[in-house]
């Protein structure tokens, strides 16, 4: 089981950017592997779509629904707890939405996350390895 | 999960018509392709999904254009729906 952050769905997606091979590679392997991400990541996808303010959400809709191994789960109170207690330990280094994608990753146990926000691959935690592409 | 099953007929023309059912189970419209995969025994799997990599790049410029980074898009987003904690 992986995890990766919402701007790897999108590097695939939009497949203009010269990440956008590495991220289709995480994405394939999510799909083969099993991946999770925060239901936070759907949203975040789905306003940018929204925002174009023409069919793009649908077509993302449809797109997301041919995801098959890969799950966006909800956020729990579990998911909150841990996030919190990831704020209560590092800090402004890592809270709000961040920690809860991050927490989201660690209550399902995740091999890693993988992201190209640096304010998250700049983070050192014991409980997640935390990649970039 | 609970599976059904279904006989379709090959028609001469070498059709088969996939049940109102069907279609409906798996959100299939007009136009729609579905992935049809042959196991070694000869049963055959029809799945309405089709795999990810079709869908890569088909959604250009939804997110960033004029040079903006994916990353940055999510971050700038995810800082204008919390606000910064203060510093010391």
């Amino acid at each position: 089981m992986i995890a990766y952050d919402t701007n790897i769905l999108i590097y695939a997606f939009e497949g203009t950017n010269s990440w956008s091979k590495a991220a289709q590679l995480i994405v394939q392997q999510g799909e083969h592997d099993g991946a999770v991400l925060s239901i936070l990541a759907w949203q975040e996808l789905m306003t940018g779509a929204v925002m174009r303010g023409d069919d793009s959400d649908e077509q993302l809709a449809t797109v997301l629904r041919n995801l098959s191994a890969t799950r966006f789960v909800p956020v729990t109170l579990a998911i909150c707890k841990r996030a919190t207690a990831l704020t209560k330990r590092y800090g402004k280094q890592l809270y709000g939405y961040d920690a809860i994608h991050i927490a989201t990753a660690i209550e399902y146990k995740a091999d890693f996350f993988v992201t190209n926000d640096k304010v998250l691959t700049n983070l050192q935690l014991d409980e997640l390895v935390v990649r970039g592409l | 999960m609970k599976s059904t099953s279904y006989t379709l007929k090959v028609s001469s023309q070498s059709q088969v018509t996939l049940p109102r059912r069907l279609r409906e189970q798996l959100r299939l419209q007009p136009g729609s392709r579905v992935n049809v995969i042959v196991a070694d025994d000869g049963s055959l799997q029809i799945s309405g999904k089709l795999p990810i990599e079709k869908y890569f790049g088909t959604l250009p410029g939804v997110w960033t254009k004029h040079g903006q980074d994916a990353a940055e898009y999510t971050r700038k987003l995810r800082d204008s729906m919390q606000p910064k904690l203060k510093s010391d």
